[in-house]
Parts: C-alpha cells; sequence; structure tokens
C-alpha cells in the first residue's frame, strides 16, 4: 500500500476530548412533515473508518450532507474537527474532503488542472508534490493530463478521490462513492479511504455494500427512518446479534429497528387519538 | 475568513471559468467568431448576393409591355441607373396584362403633349398580380412621367424669358461646430455593444452558471472555503468579462465591414466606388467619429461599458441559478435578454422624450446613454458617475437576489 508522504499541516480546533466529529442531537425536517433526522448523536475519535449504514431514505445523506456545510441541521450541534458546522462553516469547509458518486468534474480541463483549481481554492497554490503523490496513490498518473471529457467512469470517480484529498482533510466524508466504480477503482477508493486514516484522519464511509463496510470500517452506526438505532465496532456489532458478517447483522437489526419504529408510531397516533 | 483571501479565491474561480470556456469551440464561435467574421460577412454578401440577382440575371430583369404610340422621347425616362428594363412593344397593352402575358404594360391614349399648352394626354398603366419588382417598376413610371412634365414646364419658363435655374431662397447650413456632428453610428454603436455583448453574456451564462450544476460540479465547489457569494460575484464577473470580449469583437467586425466595403468597392468599382462608399459612410459615422474623445472620454466610457455589461450579466445570472434543466435556463436566459432590451427603451426614445438627468439614475440605460455621450466626446463625469453607480447598485441587488435563493436548500439541490 502506497502512503501518501506530504501532509498539509493545519490548525484544527480539537478540543482536549480529541473528537474529530460530534454530533449532538441533530434533527433536520423537510417540508415540515417528513423528519429526516430524529436526534443523531456520535462521537468519533481520528485514526479509524466510520460507516453511516442504512437502507435507502434512512437520512445518511441528509447527515453526511449537514456535516459537510450544504445543509443546516433544524435542532442539535455539529463539531467537525473542533469547529461549529453551523458558526465556523468555512473553517469545518478547510478540515473536510467531500465525495459522492454523483460528483462531477470539469470536462474540459485536464485531470491535473482539475486538482490545482480545488488545490487553489483551499489556497494551496504550490500542490505539485501533493498532486504527484496522489499520483502515485491512485495509479493515475499515465493519464492525469489528458482532458476529463474523454475519461471512464472509473477513471473519472480516482480523479474525484484525489480532489476530495487535495487538501489533506482530517475527516474524509464517502457517501456512496463506489457505486457504479468497477473493482480497479473501488479498490483505489479503499486503498485511499485506509490510507487516509492511518494517517491519524477520520473517514466517514456511507455504503449499501455490506461487505466492503465489514473488511473496511472499524466502527459503523446503523441508521434507520433517521435515528442511530445501533453502533459500535464492526465485529463487535455482529459478534452481538449473533450473526457472523456484517449483512445479516443489519438486516436482522434494520428489522427489528423498523418494527419497533412502527409499533411506537402506530401507539403515538392512538395516544393522539385519544 | 479574510476578505482578501475570498477576493482571492473569486479571481482562482473566475480564472477557471474563463479557462474552461475558452476550450469550447462553440461557444468561443458564438461569442467571438459570430460578430468577428460572420455578421461582417452577412451584411457585405447580402447586398453582393441581391445586386448579382437583381443586376445579372437577365431572366430577373423586369419587362414592361408598350404599345407603339408610346414615343421614344418618353421611353428614355423609363430607363433609370441599377433598374433593368426591357421593354417589349405589343399591340394591345391591356389584352396582354390581363391574359398574363405580362405583368405590367403602358399605353397612351392620346398623343404625347410636346408642350405645356398642348392638349392633356393620359399614360394608361395596366398590372396584373404585382410583385415587389412590379411595384418598384409602377414607382419608376410615376418618377419618369413627373420627370417629363418637369421637362416640359422648364421649356415653358425658357420660352418665358425666366430663368428657370434661379433660386430665390436657398437653404445653406452653417453648423457651429463640425466636429460635433453626429453619424448615425454614435447612436447605434451603443446598441451593437449591448446586442452583441448580451450574445456572449448568454452564451457563457449557460456554460459557468447553469453548468455547475449540469455537470455535478456545484456540490465540489460549495463544500470549498469559498463562499456562496463570492460564487456568484465570480460568475458574474466571468459572463461579464466574455459578454465585453463578444462587445469588442462585435465593434471590431463592423470596423472590418466598413474597410471591406471600402476595399472591395476600391477593387470592383474603382474611384467612383470608393467616392460612395465614403458618402455612405460620412453618412453613417459621421465625420469626426471617434476625433473628439479624448483620454478622460474613453475612460468615463471603459467605465460605463463595464458598468452596463455587469448589469446586462446579472440580468442572465439570476434565472440561470433557478433553471433545474438546460431547457429551463435557455428559456429563463431569453426572458432575461428580453428584460435587458426593455432597459434599452429609456435611451432609445430619449431624443424623443427626454428625461434629462433622470435618464443616468436608470441602470443599464443611463450607462448606454453615458456611453454614447463619450463616443461623440462628450462625456460628463458626473452622468457617468451616476449612470455606472445605478448599474453597478442594479447588479448587487440582483445579485443579493440570487443569493438569497442561492443559500436555500431546495434551490441547490433542484435537479
Amino acid at each position: 500500500m502506497v502512503r501518501l508522504k506530504l501532509r498539509v499541516g493545519r490548525r484544527t480546533g480539537l478540543s482536549n476530548a480529541n473528537f474529530m466529529l460530534q454530533i449532538q442531537d441533530v434533527s433536520k425536517r423537510f417540508n415540515k412533515d417528513r423528519l429526516a433526522l430524529d436526534q443523531v448523536s456520535l462521537e468519533q475519535q481520528g485514526g479509524q473508518i466510520f460507516g453511516v449504514l442504512g437502507p435507502n431514505g434512512a437520512g445518511k445523506t441528509t447527515l453526511l450532507r449537514i456535516l459537510c456545510t450544504l445543509l443546516r441541521a433544524d435542532h442539535g450541534s455539529v463539531r467537525i474537527a473542533g469547529f461549529d458546522v453551523a458558526r465556523q462553516a468555512q473553517e469545518v469547509r478547510r478540515h473536510i474532503g467531500v465525495l459522492n458518486a454523483d460528483m462531477g468534474l470539469y470536462s474540459r480541463l485536464s485531470g491535473r488542472e482539475n486538482l490545482q483549481f480545488f488545490a487553489s481554492m483551499y489556497d494551496l497554490m504550490q500542490c505539485a508534490d501533493r498532486i504527484d503523490a496522489l499520483c502515485k496513490l491512485l495509479q493515475i498518473g499515465s493519464w492525469i493530463d489528458q482532458r476529463v471529457g474523454g475519461y471512464s467512469t472509473g477513471m473519472r470517480q480516482k480523479i474525484n478521490i484525489a480532489r476530495a484529498l487535495i487538501h489533506a482533510p482530517r475527516v474524509l466524508i464517502l457517501d456512496e462513492a463506489s457505486n457504479g466504480l468497477d473493482v480497479m477503482a473501488r479498490r483505489a477508493l479503499v486503498e485511499a479511504a485506509r490510507s487516509h486514516a492511518q494517517e491519524g484522519n477520520l473517514v466517514l464511509y456511507s455504503t449499501h455494500v455490506m461487505t466492503e463496510a465489514e473488511t473496511l470500517c472499524d466502527r459503523v452506526a446503523i441508521l434507520i427512518e433517521g435515528r442511530i438505532v445501533a453502533q459500535g465496532e464492526t465485529k463487535a456489532l455482529i459478534a452481538q446479534h449473533g450473526n457472523t458478517n456484517l449483512e445479516d447483522a443489519f438486516v436482522q437489526i434494520a428489522n427489528q429497528s423498523t418494527q419497533i419504529l412502527q409499533a411506537g408510531s402506530t401507539s403515538t397516533k392512538k395516544a393522539s387519538d385519544l | 475568513m479574510k476578505p482578501w483571501l475570498q477576493a482571492s479565491l473569486i479571481g482562482r474561480l473566475v480564472k477557471k471559468d474563463v479557462f474552461s470556456i475558452a476550450r469550447d469551440r462553440r461557444t468561443l464561435m458564438t461569442t467571438l467568431l459570430l460578430p468577428l467574421v460572420f455578421a461582417p460577412l452577412f451584411m457585405l454578401l447580402m447586398p453582393a448576393v441581391m445586386s448579382f440577382i437583381f443586376g445579372k440575371s437577365d431572366q430577373l430583369k423586369q419587362t414592361l409591355a408598350v404599345e407603339a404610340n408610346v414615343p421614344e422621347s418618353l421611353r428614355a425616362q423609363f430607363s433609370i441607373p441599377l433598374f433593368r428594363i426591357a421593354m417589349t412593344q405589343v399591340d394591345d397593352v391591356e389584352t396582354q396584362v390581363r391574359e398574363g402575358k405580362f405583368k405590367i404594360g403602358v399605353r397612351l391614349r392620346s398623343p404625347l403633349p410636346s408642350n405645356m399648352d398642348a392638349p392633356p394626354a393620359q399614360l394608361e398603366v395596366f398590372s396584373n398580380q404585382l410583385d415587389t419588382r412590379g411595384r418598384s417598376m409602377l414607382l419608376m413610371l410615376e418618377t419618369a412621367v413627373s420627370r417629363y412634365n418637369e421637362t416640359l414646364l422648364q421649356d415653358k419658363l425658357r420660352a418665358l424669358s425666366i430663368d428657370s435655374g434661379k433660386k430665390p431662397l436657398a437653404l445653406r447650413h452653417t453648423p457651429i461646430d463640425p466636429k460635433r456632428a453626429l453619424g448615425f453610428i454614435s447612436l447605434l454603436l451603443p446598441f451593437l455593444i449591448i446586442i452583441w455583448g448580451m450574445i456572449g453574456i448568454q452564451a457563457t451564462a449557460l456554460e459557468a452558471v447553469f453548468g455547475e450544476r449540469d455537470r455535478h460540479t456545484l456540490e465540489p465547489l460549495l463544500v470549498t472555503p469559498i463562499e456562496r457569494s463570492s460564487v456568484l460575484i465570480a460568475k458574474l464577473l466571468a459572463i461579464a468579462f466574455f459578454g465585453a470580449l463578444s462587445a469588442i469583437a462585435g465593434v471590431l467586425g463592423f470596423l472590418l465591414t466598413i474597410w471591406l466595403a471600402k476595399f472591395g468597392a476600391a477593387q470592383f468599382l474603382g474611384q467612383a466606388g470608393i467616392a460612395i462608399v465614403e458618402k455612405i459612410m460620412l453618412q453613417f459615422v459621421g465625420p469626426y467619429f471617434g476625433a473628439n474623445m479624448g483620454f478622460g472620454d474613453a475612460l468615463l466610457l471603459l467605465q460605463n461599458l463595464v458598468s452596463l455589461l455587469i448589469g446586462l450579466a446579472s440580468l442572465i445570472l439570476l434565472p440561470c441559478i433557478f433553471a433545474r434543466t438546460q431547457q429551463e435556463a435557455q428559456m429563463y436566459c431569453g426572458l432575461g435578454v428580453l428584460v435587458g432590451m426593455a432597459f434599452m427603451v429609456p435611451a432609445g426614445v430619449n431624443e424623443a422624450f427626454p428625461l434629462g438627468a433622470v435618464l443616468y439614475a436608470l441602470p443599464i440605460s443611463g450607462s448606454a446613454a453615458s456611453a454614447a455621450e463619450c463616443l461623440r466626446g462628450e462625456g460628463a463625469w458626473l452622468a457617468s458617475l451616476g449612470a455606472t453607480c445605478a448599474s453597478l447598485v442594479f447588479a448587487m441587488v440582483v445579485v443579493l437576489l440570487s443569493l438569497w435563493s442561492f443559500r436555500k436548500e431546495r434551490v441547490i439541490f433542484r435537479s
């Protein structure tokens, strides 16, 4: 595995608790009647890969968008690298790298020009060494100077991974980032995530692929209908529910939680009817 | 974050947009090549093609049916320069025209009067399904009859020993300051700048603003430290820059047309052609176009044009943010262009309905009027400043309005 040699030194606002990510009672509602997140709380330290798992519509993307300052929480607080997401949004953005499956690139620029542009947005004007290191890590050196318009999906996503890492973020947020990737590109993503975590950073990894999460994530949280219903070390969570793999554990937890939540909402409805 | 850092981020985003758009051949074609090359070619080729069709093709020359009793002295009046007429002698004009053999024909009922005292006569004109060229022929016949009557009147006056060439009352025009004489171009040029500027702005706004959403680069951009207001300002500057390029190309294309017209006239028509083109140019451009502009006027002109283009760019920026699809973006941009044109109305009607100082307080329109004054060498710094402020304040209000919607989650994530 190739490790990134260069690190971009940066001031952080970490407290003594040393949590890279602190989420407290975060709620988010869309269109007044749809509760996307319901009092979500999490705390994570750096140096690990943390999986955010859940079925479609569970609120994973909403949570990650709040973390990367694109959405505002209705209630609760979020701190990333010690900075408050609502009040210190720009500081937070300096410390996060974000990647999802839909993110695009400027097709008329080359891969290198794309990376140089995004580096310049973080005020990193001398980034040639950093780009070279990422080229080595992701094996993109042979075509990085070609225009993005001619890239395949996998090539684009590799450049996008490099874009998310260009400023050596303390927290890397990967939202379904492996969707639609071939084996090689997926492996490059996994290697990049591992390498980044080993440097003491936090990687938030949201995925549908449980085998991927099981092999990659040190810890996971399972989100069902906007609530965290289980969280802990991946292996411990599997053992705790008497399963042999994460997929079975996830299905079991998801089914139990859905039943409990539905029963809860029915009793709440009955109570309100009374 | 420090303001200077945001300013530098704006600069980098503008640079990226300019760099990226400059690599798009189709956009460059629209913004630069169209006003610089195609417009002059079109303006020059169209008259050449028309001239070829109407002047050289024997099949298309107009045929006039004439009865035998129309004398040669009157027939000579029917020939005018640049209008090819073939006269065909027929026996019964009315029947021939009625049967559709000719579209127009003439007959003289009684002998042609040779002097003012002779009995009056009528030149009867028969026409059938007149087209444009037939109507021109009718007009030409009316002119010929008037000219013939004028000749007879001159003869009569000469016979009475009255000097027909004498003009007791004459008109003498003495411009106090001939250098201030206005050519049509001084009114036209600001409009040309606006029209071409709008084309450049529209072509690049779709790419720079809507394109961010379309190619899914908006999200990665918004998670960098650049503020949303800075993103909007950068986009505004990038599209105004291409608007300026397009406007400059439009003006250069216009000058190229003049040069080509002169060159072509010299090549194909000789000295007489040059004289004709120069006469037209004198009317159109004016004898002292640009000669009165000093350094101060040039600076004020630049200031007015920049504010004008920024005002126009803001009009296109706003709809591009709202658009969910390419089709929607194009439709909204079309509306933005119409609104931009509407802003030009006060400047256009100012001569008929003078607005006075109020004109300079109107965004876009005031800048255009002030730019026209600078071209005439009459730029006033107070009027320019007022017009510039009006346009920039207008642009700022539109940017704030854009920012208000750009901060909304449903606008960012609408698709």
